[in-house]
């Protein structure tokens, strides 16, 4: 069962805007959906080794353009020397798709923490949509 | 020395008095006693001694020991010439080979007046230290701080522990272990109220400057919990993922608390 927050943003401008929210435990090679959002996109991770992997599905009528890829290092705060033995990381995405009026931009945000006592590592997503800026 | 001697006492007009010898007898003695300070004395110092004795009217042995007394501050004298100009050559190598010149000083080192546009004073912060908010090297690994990790240990009805801070300072998380549950409390350290959901079904909203506490798990149990964080004002979210455990089997009663905060906008 796939559970996730989603509420709305005040809006900036004429743009409306949705915050998506969810966090999953999963094992090293397995792929699981993190985020949804019905009829624009839906976002899947895969964590193997150091590396993880974003998967995005379009769901919309229009193209999807991927503005900004993940990579290794990403920003990271540690506010404690406990936290660091979590071996914490994160990542970023940014993408729009959908057609028309119906386009929107994506900006996730994804954090990561290991623990290596059982084997698992744990996947927080945040996603900000919004329309896309005109033009 | 003898001719010089010779000469001054042909030159000579007036008599000496007892007031003179004793006078004379005062410069050997002094000359004695500032061998030592000779030594320091400017290079630029005349090498020449010059008897000022009038022996005219003296003679026998008083003459014969004046005499020998002018021979020894002579002698004297010329001893500590030499071993001025060898102290000067001794002290002239030192100086060449472990002084700077006073151009080679200025060339090599600032004045204070430069040295104090040059470095940072003893308590002063360096400008790119401003930067950093405040925040102490160990939580900065890298990038702009979209993401914050936090981590600490609680024990039962001990207060509250630091978990962590939202990027950019806005939220503050502590967590505790009370006889309830675990839980954290959220401080909003913003002027703008901010608004929350949690993944178990609960809201509200902090205040500006406000507080609230936000249950984790019930009792000494294991939990998770998602929460929103939706500023009013500004264009973006926090989402906070906080578990709490139980910790290590001792004598006191702890949970393990593990936290991760998303800052971003869009």
């Amino acid at each position: 069962m796939h559970r996730q927050l989603a509420s709305e943003l005040p809006p900036d401008g004429e743009r409306r805007g949705l915050a998506l929210s969810a966090s999953k435990e999963v094992e090293p090679g397995a792929r699981a959906m993190l985020l949804l959002a019905d009829g624009l996109f839906r976002l899947d991770v895969a964590v193997s080794a150091d590396t993880i992997r974003t998967v995005v599905r379009n769901l919309s009528s229009g193209e999807l353009e991927i503005e900004s890829e993940p990579g290794y290092a990403s920003p990271t705060v540690i506010a404690s020397a406990e936290a660091a033995g979590y071996r914490p990381a994160g990542t970023r995405i940014a993408f729009q798709l959908g057609g028309g009026p119906d386009r929107v931009h994506a900006e996730v945000r994804l954090a990561m923490l290991r623990f290596a006592d059982r084997g698992t590592v744990r996947i927080t997503a945040q996603a900000i949509v919004r329309n896309a800026p005109a033009g | 020395m003898a001719e010089y001697i010779k000469f001054r006492l042909r030159a000579a007009k007036a008599g000496v008095t007892m007031a003179f010898l004793a006078l004379l007898g005062g410069l050997a003695e002094r000359a004695s006693a500032e061998r030592g300070d000779a030594r320091a004395r400017s290079a630029s110092a005349p090498a020449t001694w010059e008897p000022k004795l009038s022996l005219n009217g003296i003679n026998g042995n008083l003459r014969t020991s004046l005499i020998k007394i002018d021979k020894d501050i002579g002698s004297v004298y010329d001893k500590d010439q030499k071993l001025l100009k060898l102290d000067i050559k001794q002290l002239s190598a030192t100086f060449k080979t472990d002084y700077y010149s006073k151009d080679a000083a200025n060339a090599t080192f600032l004045t204070d007046k430069d040295a104090t546009l040059e470095y940072l004073g003893k308590d002063a912060p360096a400008a790119n230290s401003d930067k950093l908010g405040g925040m102490s090297p160990q939580a900065f690994v890298q990038g702009d701080g979209g993401i914050s990790t936090g981590g600490a240990t609680a024990s039962l009805g001990g207060s509250l522990m630091p978990l962590l801070s939202s990027a950019d300072g806005t939220l503050t998380v502590s967590v505790e272990l009370t006889k309830d549950g675990s839980a954290a409390q959220i401080v909003n350290n913003g002027a703008s109220a901010i608004d929350w959901v949690t993944s178990a079904g609960t809201n509200g909203t902090i205040n500006g400057a406000g507080k609230a506490m936000i249950p984790v798990a019930k009792g000494d149990l294991a939990g998770q919990v998602t929460i929103q964080f939706l500023p009013a004002v500004q264009s973006q979210a926090f989402t906070l993922i906080l578990s709490a455990e139980p910790g290590a089997v001792g004598a006191a009663q702890t949970q393990r608390f593990v936290g991760q905060m998303i800052n971003g906008d869009g």
